[in-house]
């Protein structure tokens, strides 16, 4: 993404909308990111700076909310992101496993993003299906019972 | 003959559709709320859940009717529920159930609720990932508005209530009611000094309720049966049933609903299918925050007084299974990394007594562990145990006080050989 980020009307009314379901406008500000993250795959600088100036607050009460909560991105990540759970209930069923699996098929660290921009690994805490351990969730849909074969496919899958 | 198992939450799961409004009507949904715009005043509602002895869902396990009998009743300000749908506590995932299954259960509670302590505005904080959830419950609005069981003048009534999906970022600390605030008001869900208690001041500072999916998903049945029906069904002082979910090492891990104070070992073995690839060595009764049990401890029932008795807590009720195969060092260390990463920073004893306590578990797992690793990590819970702004801190301590004194000579093997007697590792280093 190389030119400037601007927020078009569409998204600024989407966004200003959003502070009609609240008593005050910064209360919109988790919402309005979630949006713009899911569009953008993370949330640009200049588009801190727009909802900043559209919800009346100042840029670094935005930036102290997108540093604080772990699934707002203030770069640019991989097209797919693969978040591995690593909470008790999966790492015994083999989550610690799979996240190493991942990491050497990728060749990534934890947090960092294939060189071709394909894939961001993560891990992630609970993810509230314990149940099927081991869980990952790819670009928003959970996977549930995962093995290394299961992953095998869904890598070749997303190409 | 085998008594019928009493079903409250997941009556509906197994209908078709169970998630539209239409299934919901036709198995008897919304009479409870119009039972009570029409029949019953505000207090009667109260009363009603008083006399239920329904505690809390969410981990604490307050009696619902008394926290909603300290909104005060004067105050010409707005009040507000906040649904708590962050499910964060790891080993947790009954509300995904609810709010994916029955929706228009947790909609129908909402709307009792909201009724019974005067509220007019209802936010669903709910988790991140949780997208399904979002979308479900965001369609159940629209269905339950068109029918005028939410919105303006709900069923002929002068009661308006509107409810509002808030989706948050990932912070397991927004879990937390005054974290929770904090989120919703659009800040970092860092929590906040009490009192004043939410109650009294809560979201935009106006009286606000807290309370978890499943509690709130309860108040329907509870209307429609009565107070003292609900309150049989469990034991004294904790009514009703509860959605116990089981994982880790059983046959068939899932979320069992059956009466409060079911004992611990008919969920395991008649339930969760017995212990799957070994013999069973530890159970985490509550979500990671509670102390562990050791096999020889799990013959209890599970209510909040029960499982307190025993040195944990009923919590949320996540319950996570271990066997033999599980080092209780990895585990720990598991637990406390998640500890470390989740800790909101406000506060010093959390902060950093966090990350103390994974770096010397995590040298003891890299065979690194001094002789007095252990008593170390040991002195520091008197300086977070209750020195903490939240219950966070506590909830650390509860985990390393118990893991490393039930299982002492497991963490002592390995500070002396520097190395693990358990060949099944969980590779998590
Ligand atoms: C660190 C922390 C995390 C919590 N996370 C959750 C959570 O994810 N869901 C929840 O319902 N309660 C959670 N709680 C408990 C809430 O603070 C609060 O007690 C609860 O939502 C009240 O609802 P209840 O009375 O219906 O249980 C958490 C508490 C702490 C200290
Ligand atoms: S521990 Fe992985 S989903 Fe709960």
């Amino acid at each position: 993404m190389n030119e400037a980020f601007v927020l078009d009307e569409e998204l600024k009314n989407r966004l200003t909308a959003l502070t009609n379901d609240y008593s005050t406008k910064l209360a919109a500000l988790l919402p309005a990111l979630n949006i713009i993250q899911d569009k953008f795959g993370f949330i640009p600088p200049e588009a801190e700076q727009q909802i900043a100036e559209l919800l009346d607050i100042f840029p670094t009460q935005v930036r102290e909310v997108t540093t604080f909560y772990s699934l707002f991105y203030n770069a640019p990540v991989g097209h797919h992101k693969i978040y591995v759970c690593y909470n008790l209930s999966c790492c015994i069923e083999g989550g610690g496993k799979l996240l190493h699996y991942l990491a050497k098929k990728l060749r990534v660290s934890v947090n960092e993003t294939t060189r071709d921009g394909k894939f961001s690994l993560y891990r992630t805490p609970c993810t509230g299906a314990c149940e099927k351990a081991p869980v990952i969730i790819v670009n928003g849909a959970y996977h549930y019972n995962v093995t290394p074969e299961y992953i095998d496919e869904l890598l070749t899958k997303l190409g | 003959m085998a008594k019928e198992p009493i079903r409250i939450l997941t009556k509906n799961w197994d209908i078709k559709n169970s998630n539209t409004i239409e299934a919901y009507i036709k198995n008897g949904g919304y009479k409870a709320l119009e039972k009570a715009i029409k029949q019953m005043n505000p207090e009667q509602v109260m009363d009603e859940v008083k006399k239920s002895n329904l505690r809390g869902r969410g981990g604490a396990g307050f009696p619902a009717g008394v926290k909603w009998g300290f909104v005060p009743k004067d105050s010409d300000k707005l009040k507000y529920l906040c649904v708590n749908a962050d499910e964060g506590e790891p080993g947790t995932f009954k509300d995904r159930y609810i709010m994916t299954l029955d929706p228009h259960m947790l909609l129908e509670g909402i709307a009792i609720t909201s009724y019974a302590v005067g509220i007019s505005a209802a936010y669903i904080y709910i988790r991140n990932e949780y997208i399904e959830s979002i979308a479900i419950l965001k369609t159940a609005i629209q269905e339950a508005k068109a029918k005028n069981y939410l919105g303006a003048s709900i069923l002929g009534s002068n009661f308006n209530l509107e409810i509002y999906v808030h989706r948050g970022a990932g912070a397991y600390i927004a879990g937390e009611e005054t974290g929770l605030i904090e989120s919703l008001e659009g800040k970092r869900a860092m929590p906040r000094i009490r009192p004043p208690f939410p109650a009294a001041v809560g979201v935009f500072n106006c009286p606000t309720v807290v309370n978890n999916v499943e509690t709130i998903a309860c108040v329907p049945s509870i209307i429609e049966h009565g107070g003292e029906w609900f309150a049989g069904i469990g034991v004294s002082k904790d009514g009703g049933t509860k959605l116990y979910a089981v994982s880790g090492h059983v046959n068939n891990p899932g979320v069992y609903e059956l009466p409060v104070g079911t004992s611990l070992q008919k969920i395991l073995y008649e339930h969760a299918g017995g212990i799957k690839g070994g013999e069973l060595k530890a159970v985490i009764p509550g979500g990671i925050s509670a102390s562990v049990l050791a096999a020889r401890e799990c013959d209890i029932a599970m209510d909040c007084q029960s499982v307190a008795k025993a040195g944990s807590m009923l919590g949320s009720a996540g319950i996570i299974v271990m066997n033999n195969r599980v080092c209780m060092v990895e585990a720990l260390f598991n637990i406390a990394e998640f500890y470390a990463e989740e800790s909101c920073g406000q506060c010093t004893p959390c902060r950093s007594g966090s990350h103390w306590i994974k770096n010397i578990l995590e040298r003891i797992l890299h065979g690194k562990g001094k002789t007095d690793d252990l008593e170390i990590m040991l002195s520091f819970i008197p300086g977070i145990m209750g020195r903490t702004i939240c219950a966070f801190g506590d909830a650390l301590c509860g985990p390393v006080q118990s893991f490393i004194t039930k299982f002492r000579d497991e963490f002592e093997y390995h500070i002396i050989e520097g190395k693990c007697n358990i060949r099944n590792k969980l590779d998590i280093l």
